[in-house]
């Protein structure tokens, strides 16, 4: 096993970030689901007589949405941190001047970061399951959004590691990814609903 | 094992290195001084692989450092001015994961580990977080990391900065054990007193190139290798020619510099030779007034390399 990762994930689950994301993001993910399911439920007189399999794609399309909103906001999180705070902490000459390749590196830190965002992905699927337990989406449906968002998600965390590879402070890769970030999920958000049939 | 030649690097148009040149022999303890910019840091960044440099050349054991630095990083062991550790790590981890780094086998590995930690004697805080250690436990882990994969180079850059003097001692005492075990060691320094009693040789560097004191040399020798020689400062009224004469004459003795009223002179032998060294001078008609087998301070040489420009 690459040793970067060993570290990295080591470090990682001993910050109190390693318990307190997964609870928060396990909460709000709880709070959009009860949300979405008594607004796609409930007509004006408080009564359901809406079809199961509709709840669940509805359930369905919220969580995989929701998710991914708040996934892209964490990626950044971990990633553009990742190399900087080797700066920050004058670490990072002890690793170039090992035999660790800058390939090594890159990637540890690469995998750890994508790691950490898909723990909290695993953590969804129960979550997720409650979707499933009211039909109209099939495994596939799951499979292809959960392949869906692992892309997405790996192609945040690279943009992250390359801004935490060009600054020198956390604080400035942060932002410059979050912009990006943003900017990439507008864009691609404008050209989905312009593009959607009528 | 070490070799520099004219080599330079630009920084936003500033000169870091100017063709600066260096030759350090196997097995010698080398210090490295000058003013704060003299280059120092951006040597040793060259030597150790993490610049290139712009011209020139830069060798470790006969690798080049630029086209071969994986080799060149298993020669190598670096510690930067201001090195950093993992705070969040136990002292065993943190020697762990970089004998990993080093791709150290597994029996390799353990034995390297336990070594280092005694090495630092921090063998008792195995389990204990970095950050509880105290600044010098910290730079003598750092040492101990850097020596996990059996360097036969040392680059230390600056390695005493904000130790206090017992961990000024034991860090002198562990790069004169190093020395003795054979590796090459070069070390940049601001404590001169430190230098004057660990190294061999000290290159001076200024504004990139060599720099040289006040009796032109550009590398003063402090000590030599060879065991049973001795080098002593002379000081005499008048002319020293006669009394260059004199230990050019005597067997095992030769002159390293002179000037008005002042030698140093290496001595090969057992103490009768220094003794007869002395009688021929005295017999001599040389008026001795100061026969001292300790060089002429590195301070008092730094100043005069440098003084008159840092006032």
């Amino acid at each position: 096993m690459n040793p970067m990762i060993r570290k990295e994930l080591r470090q990682r689950m001993r910050e109190r970030r390693g318990w307190l994301l997964p609870s928060l993001y396990l909460l709000a993910l709880g709070a959009v689901v009860t949300f979405a399911y008594f607004v796609t439920t409930m007509d004006e007189n408080g009564r359901s007589n809406t079809q199961g399999a509709t709840v669940g794609v509805a359930l369905f399309l919220t969580l995989a949405y929701s998710q991914l909103a708040l996934l892209l906001l964490m990626a950044p999180i971990f990633s553009a941190g990742a190399i900087t705070i080797e700066k920050e902490q004058r670490t990072l000459a002890g690793l170039l001047t090992s035999l660790l390749t800058s390939g090594q590196i890159w990637w540890g830190k690469f995998v750890s970061s994508l790691l950490f965002v898909l723990l909290l992905l695993v953590t969804s699927l129960p979550v997720l399951s409650i979707a499933f337990a009211f039909g109209g989406i099939g495994p596939w449906e799951v499979f292809s959004a959960t392949l869906t968002t692992i892309i997405v998600l790996a192609s945040m965390s690279a943009i992250g590691l390359y801004c935490s590879s060009v600054f020198r402070r956390s604080i400035h890769a942060t932002a410059v990814s979050y912009a990006t970030v943003v900017a990439i999920s507008v864009v691609t958000a404008v050209i989905f609903f312009c593009s959607a049939p009528q | 094992m070490i070799a520099v030649d004219e080599i330079r690097k630009h920084f936003d148009g500033t000169h870091a290195l100017a063709g600066f040149t260096l030759h350090v022999a196997a097995g010698e303890l080398f210090g490295l001084v000058g003013p704060n910019g003299a280059g120092k840091t951006t040597l040793m960044k060259i030597l150790c692989t993490l610049l290139p440099a712009d011209s020139g050349s830069a060798r470790i054991g006969g690798l080049d450092v630029k086209n071969e630095p994986r080799k060149v990083k298993r020669l190598i062991g670096y510690m930067p001015d201001q090195p950093g550790v993992y705070q969040d790590m136990s002292v065993g981890e943190f020697l762990e994961f970089f004998a990993d780094a080093f791709h150290l086998t597994s029996s390799r590995r353990h034995v390297a580990v336990d070594r280092a930690l005694e090495r630092s004697g921090l063998a008792d805080r195995n389990r204990d977080p970095v950050e509880q250690l105290s600044f010098g436990m910290k730079q003598r882990l750092v040492l101990a990391k850097t020596l996990l994969h059996d360097p036969r180079v040392l680059l230390l850059d600056e390695p005493a900065t904000g130790l206090d003097p017992i961990a000024r001692i034991e860090l002198r005492t562990q790069l004169k054990q190093l020395q003795a075990e054979g590796v090459t060691i070069l070390i940049s320094s601001h404590i001169l007193s430190d230098l004057e009693d660990i190294c061999t040789q000290i290159a001076l560097i200024d504004a990139g190139r060599n720099a040289s004191d006040a009796d032109g040399n550009s590398v003063i020798q402090l000590r030599t290798l060879e065991p049973h020689v001795r080098i002593y400062e002379i000081e005499l009224i008048g002319d020293s020619t006669p009394g260059i004469n004199i230990v050019s004459s005597q067997a095992g003795a030769r002159v390293l510099e002179s000037g008005v009223g002042r030698m140093i002179v290496e001595v090969k032998g057992a103490d009768e030779q220094v003794s007869s060294l002395l009688r021929a001078l005295v017999l001599g008609d040389v008026n001795v007034v100061r026969f001292d087998n300790r060089a002429p301070g590195l301070e008092e040489r730094y100043e005069r390399a440098f003084g008159k420009r840092q006032q």
